[in-house]
Formats: C-alpha cells, structure tokens, sequence
C-alpha cells in the first residue's frame, strides 16, 4: 500500500502544483469540453407549434439530444450557435432524424410560438429541430438546472449541451465549434 | 481530413481575398459601378448589408468559425454590427463598429478618444498612438474575404469570411462609407432638439400631465450649468467639457383637426425645426399617422402614450410601451386556448363596438387565434358607436349562439348592458378590457364576477405602490400633476429610456444608433407595466398581460389567473 502511495503521490502532487490538464488546450481545441451531471427540472415547455411538452420527455429519448440557449431577436452568439445547428442536419443527411436538436429560448417574453416558428423557418430547420418557450420562472428554473443562467440576455455566452440516450451525463460544450468538432461530438454519444 | 478541407477553404478564401485586393487596385471603381446611380447603390449597399443579398439578388454566403457555411440572408452584417453599424457587444463577442467614420479613422483607446474629442474641440491636437490605422478599400476587403484586420490580426472566428465579388465588394464598401456618417438633424454644437406631440382631443389635464416630465428633464439638464461652478463638480466638468453636454430643447408639436391633416402638420414643424427625436406624446386617437410619419422621416419616437399604436414587426422608428389593447385581444385569444376545453364544443361570441378601442382589441384576438390555430369557432357581432347594444340585445346574442365565451369589446358604454346580465342561465364566460375599464371594475356586480375575467396589461395594484412612488421623486416634488391615467408615470418611463439610451450613444448621434441602444438594455422595472424588455428589432416594451377576475366587495382585489406572459 505504501509502495503504491509512494508511486502515486508524485503524480498527484504534480497534477494539484500544475492543475488538470485542459482539455480544450490538449486537444488544440478553441472549445472546452467537460462531462457534467444536471438535475432537471419537472417543467412544461411550449414549442414552435404551441405544444405543450414536459422538459423530462423531450430530454429522456432513445436519441442523442443536443441542447442551446438562444433567442429570436439575438444578434451575434445565437446566429453562430443556430448555423451549427442548421449545419450539423446538413451534415447528418439521411441521419438527422437521429439526434434531436432542442433550442430553448432565453427570452421568453418575446419569444412566441409564432416568432420561434419563425425563427427555424428562417433557418431553413429540419424535423429534428425544435425551439421551446415557457414562463420566465420556468426558463429560469432550466437555466439554472444546466448552470448556465443568464440574466441579462445581452451577456449571453456560446455553450451547447448533448446528451448520450439513457445516460446521467451531459457532455458540456463551451465554445463556438467548427462544423467538423460539431459532428464529432454528437457522434462520440453514438449515432 | 475534414481539418484539411477546411484549411484548404480557408487558404482558397485568403488567396481569393488577395486576387480581389489585386483587382481591386486594378480597377477603379467607378469603373466596376459605372452603371449605377449613387442612390442605387446606396440601396443594393443597404440591401446587402441588412438584408444580406447581393447585387444579383442572390444571398452573400461566407463561413464562421473554419468551416461552418452562412447565409448573411439569416444572418446579416446588421445582425452583429447593428442597423446603424456602430456595433454591438453579446456576452465575449464585441462587433465592433462598422461605420464609415469608425473604419476609415485609425482607432484609438477610448481614453485617448475622450482626450482626442475635447482637444479637438478646443481647436487642439493631441497626439496619441492608434490601435488600428483606418481602414483603405484594400484592406477592408482583405477583411471581408480573408478575416484579417488592418493590423493583420485574425477576427474571431465569428466574424464570416465572405465569399463575394469585386463589384458587390465595391458596393458594400461604398455604403459603410457612408454608413453613420453624418450626425442626424437636429444637433447642433450646443443644443439636441427634440419634441413631443400633443393631439387636440387630449385634455388640457392629461396634457400637463404627459408634458410635466418632459419639463423636470430640461430643468434638471440646466442645473448642470450651475453645478458646473461648483468646486466639487468642476473637475469632472473641466474633463469632459462642453464636447459631451447638449442644453436640450423639447418643441410640443400640436396636431389639429381630423387625423388625415397631421401629416402635413407634422411635416410644417419638422421643416421649421428638425428634432432628432420624438419623446412620448399623447393623443385620444390611433397613432398611425404619427407613426408613418416617423417612419417617412426616419425620426425615433419613444414611448408615446397611446392604447392604439401600429401593430408590426417590420417597422422600426416608433417604440411603445406596449402593444395596446391590440395586446389584450391577443391574451385572450391565447388564454382561451390555453385552456382544456374540447375545441369542437368551443364557441366564441365576439361583440365589437366599432370604435378605435374595440377594432384594434378584435385585431389582437382574431390575430392570435389565427396563430394558434383556431382552436373554436368564432362569431364576431359588431355595432356602431352610436348604438351599442343594451342588455336584451345581448341576452338575445347569447340566446342565438350559445357560446361558451363572450368576448365584450365596447368599453364603458357597455358596463350598464353588462351590468344587468345577472340571472341569464347557462351563462358564459365574459372576457373584457382592464384597460378600457380600469377605473370601472368596482362596478361589476358580484353576482357576475365569477363569469368575468379581465385582461389586466398593468402591475397589480398592490405589487405596484413601490414603483410608482419613484416616479414622483423624480420629478422633485416640483410639479404634482394629478396623475390617476398614467400618463406621467408612462412618460417618465419614456424620459428614463432616452436617457438611458442617451447615455450609450455619448456622441454618436446618429438617430438608428439612438433606438440600437435602446432595443440593447436590459430589462426595467419601471411604473405601469410588469417589466420593459427588450430586444433587437423589438418595438412592445412591455410583452405581457394578466387575466385576472375580481374578489368580493365594494373594492374587490384582483385575482390572477394566468401568468404574465400567456402562451
């Protein structure tokens, strides 16, 4: 036991001097990436159609299922993140039924069905794609739930999550990823 | 490999931006835009630049971050950099401004742009070293289709490399020139001219009241010329200078006679004084003609007080409050939806009084039904002002059409019909406008307010005693106008976002960059309305509306039921 604490603990006394490494700069990435854990909660939500849907049943499917923060009158982050979501259908072709894409709004006031609907119109979305609203209470609650609260809708930030079919963990992306790191990722959770 | 194929796209597009540069040196531009007039290329520019088509029509397409495609017609310069193009910062992402005296000046801190502006005004120059020299046509194109700065440094990744040819190059360089290049009308050296309008149906109490902030924010704006005496102040006076204060001049402009004749009005004032802006304003009548006449001239008009503003989501000058009684039409539009109830057995009555006021509340619901897809059938009764229906007449309605939700659309004149529906059997649900009726709710009789839900577009009486009082802080006391409409609580809203905006703007007076910063703030608690938000593009601060139904008692309570925001 000691000769083994003796092998470890160099090694763990260099990982607590110089931290973990990041993976974001191990890979070269411009993005980083972390598994995390999210206790979501029990709140129903309205997509582009008016539906009212509970969060569980649109994240607990057999498909991976992609999730972002925007909202319809956005400038500058949503544009991006929402051409990579346009990008990654195209990509997928024939397999785009195989991941579900959820975008939910974080300007629920604004953001109605009808202004959602428009909003993947304009994106020229697949089926696969959906955008949801609800109170702002609830958007909160969701928010919070995957650590990603924004108050202020003007400081809004890229981050984009996946979740692997049946699993507790949430592979959390930080970044703006490029076509090919956007496939990647959603492939690692098995398509 | 697909790392390979991006880095290839990427090198083509460089290489492709260095071919144009060359080009471009070549070919002087008039020679690529000999066949254009300056005003048709301010508007394939404009086009392009807001709508993200090129001259032929066709989307300009370019890449983010490697190898992501974009379609500008999704995802225009506009979009980031903001209609008048000074720019915009989203959480980490500054787009940085992109107009004519931004680009085509070198850059510098802004520290040592203060110190630039109040030197320059002085009649001095101060050296001080630039960031980023100006932008040439060459290098701007470099950055269009390369991503490379005019001091060779790499955009974001989010910035497009734009794949686009000379002559739509030369296009879209010739309108950033010209983009936010001359201050808007109505600032002088000393003084930004603004006004106010003022209908002539509007009482002489209601116009004090709308004009009384308006006056508190010039007196306060004059006090600074006293502070500035002021050993405390003076410093702060000495650095910023007369460079960053305006004496502020507020013209009411009165519109008379029928609502066809203010337009022309409305031009006769503007000519004798063009005014950057539109501050609040009051009238009894719909707002249209002001509203056009604002989109005409391309002046922002914020925050008048009206219940009848244009409904739209493409214009862009007038901001209101809120959508009006257009909104309450569309909440219980949605708030019926919302419900269980089997859409088969759904029978809507809707008994409009054609008035300004019952028109636009039958707009707002038969306009959200529609959204969301008619969920029930809808019989839609409507009277002349002059004779409105008395309580028999309704009885005879509902006896014929047996609906299970009667939407009242008439206001006061048909509070006594309704008040003396109680004994009707099987009576049905009776939506009405809180707004129309505020002052009249007690009335109801407590053997209907169970049937009786209410649109209520304010804050809750009792949540809204620690806004209100804020208001009359403000202006100091100095001027107590009896305010039970709110008209001068509405136009302190008005005054506090122009100020806000103001403040944003510091001397970019441009009248696009004025309602940029305006749509970019964030939410305000202010009195009235539940929360002001905002939003690119968005014009109806206030997005929500209570249903609420009344308690007992002589001064019933107002009991919610819906959310502020019904979906």
């Amino acid at each position: 036991m000691n000769r083994l604490l003796r092998l470890i603990l160099p090694i763990l006394l260099l990982t607590v001097c110089y931290g973990l490494p990041d993976p974001a700069a191990a890979a070269g990435k411009t993005y980083q990436r972390t598994q995390e854990q999210y206790q979501l909660p029990d709140v129903t939500l309205i997509n582009q159609n008016g539906k009212r849907v509970r969060l569980k049943s649109i994240v607990d499917t057999n498909k991976p299922v992609v999730v972002d923060f925007i909202f319809g009158t956005c400038t500058t982050i949503c544009p991006v993140l929402s051409a990579g979501f346009i990008n990654l259908q195209n990509r997928l072709g024939a397999d785009t039924q195989k991941v579900q894409l959820v975008s939910i709004t974080i300007d629920p006031e604004n953001d109605t069905p009808k202004v959602m609907q428009e909003y993947l119109k304009r994106y020229r979305a697949k089926p696969g794609w959906d955008f949801y609203t609800g109170s702002r209470k609830d958007i909160d609650l969701v928010m919070r739930s995957f650590g990603a609260y924004i108050p202020n809708k003007m400081s809004h930030y890229a981050i984009t999550f996946i979740h692997q079919p049946k699993s507790p963990h949430w592979i959390r992306l930080y970044g703006i990823l490029s076509s090919s790191e956007f496939l990647e990722e959603v492939r690692k959770v098995g398509i | 490999m697909r790392r390979l194929t991006a880095t290839i796209w990427l090198l083509f597009l460089m290489l492709m931006g260095t071919a144009s540069v060359l080009s471009a040196a070549d070919t002087k531009p008039a020679d690529l835009l000999a066949d254009l007039t300056p005003a048709d290329i301010h508007r394939l520019g404009e086009r392009m630049y807001r709508q993200g088509l090129l001259s032929d029509g066709t989307p300009l397409r370019g890449f983010i971050r490697g190898d992501v495609p974009v379609d500008s017609t999704v995802f225009s310069c506009a979009n980031c950099h903001t209609r008048s193009g000074l720019g915009a910062i989203e959480g980490q992402v500054a787009a940085p401004p992109v107009n004519g005296p931004n680009l085509f000046k070198p850059r510098y801190l802004y520290a040592d742009f203060v110190k630039n502006t109040i030197s320059a005004s002085r009649g001095k120059t101060r050296p001080a070293t630039a960031i980023r020299p100006a932008y040439t046509d060459e290098t701007l194109a470099a950055a269009l289709l390369a991503g490379v700065s005019a001091t060779g440094r790499d955009f974001l990744p989010v910035m497009p490399r734009y794949n686009m040819g000379d002559r739509d190059m030369q296009i879209l360089i010739s309108y950033l020139k010209n983009l936010s290049a001359q201050v808007s009308p109505g600032i002088t050296d000393t003084t930004m001219h603004l006004a106010t309008i003022v209908t002539d149906d509007v009482s002489a109490t209601d116009r004090a009241a709308m004009l009384a902030p308006l006056e508190t924010l010039v007196h306060i704006n004059e006090q600074r010329k006293t502070q500035r005496q002021d050993q405390r102040f003076a410093k702060m006076f000495r650095m910023l200078d007369n460079a960053y204060y305006r004496d502020l001049s507020i013209s009411t402009w009165e519109l008379k006679g029928p609502a066809h004749t203010w337009a022309a009005q409305l031009e006769a004032y503007y000519q004798k004084e063009p005014v950057f802006a539109i501050v609040s304003g009051i009238s009894n009548q719909s707002w249209q003609p002001i509203h056009d006449f604002c989109e005409k001239r391309q002046i922002p008009n914020l925050f008048p007080v009206t219940d009848l503003p244009v409904i739209s989501s493409e214009d862009w000058y007038t901001m209101y409050a809120s959508k009006g009684y257009h909104g309450e039409g569309e909440t219980v539009a949605r708030y019926i939806a919302s419900h269980d109830d089997s859409t088969a057995k759904r029978i809507i009555l809707q008994i409009v009084v054609q008035s300004e006021q019952g028109k636009a509340l039958a707009a707002g619901f038969d306009a959200a039904w529609k959204d969301v897809g008619n969920p029930g059938s809808v019989k839609t009764v409507t009277f002349q002002t002059a004779a409105v229906p008395d309580a028999k007449q309704l009885k005879a309605l509902f006896a014929t059409h047996k609906p299970t939700d009667v939407l009242i659309w008439g206001g006061e004149p048909l509070l006594n019909p309704i008040k003396q529906l109680s004994g009707v059997k099987k009576m049905p649900r009776l939506y009405l406008s809180g707004r129309a009726l505020e002052k009249k709710l007690n009335d109801l009789p407590e053997t209907l307010r169970e049937k009786i839900f209410i649109t209520y577009p304010f804050r809750l009486p009792e949540d809204e005693k620690a806004y209100r009082g804020f208001a009359d802080v403000l202006l100091m006391s100095k001027q107590k106008v009896k305010d039970d409409k709110r008209i001068t609580s509405r136009t302190f809203s008005a005054v506090h976002m122009l100020l806000l905006g103001l403040k944003e703007i510091k001397l970019d007076f441009y009248r696009d960059t004025l309602l940029d910063q305006v749509s970019m703030r964030t939410d305000q608690y202010l009195p009235d309305f539940e929360r002001y938000s905002f939003g690119p593009g968005q014009r109806y601060a206030s997005k929500g509306c209570y249903v609420v139904q009344l308690g007992s008692g002589s001064k019933p309570r107002l009991v919610k039921r819906s959310d502020w925001v019904v979906f």
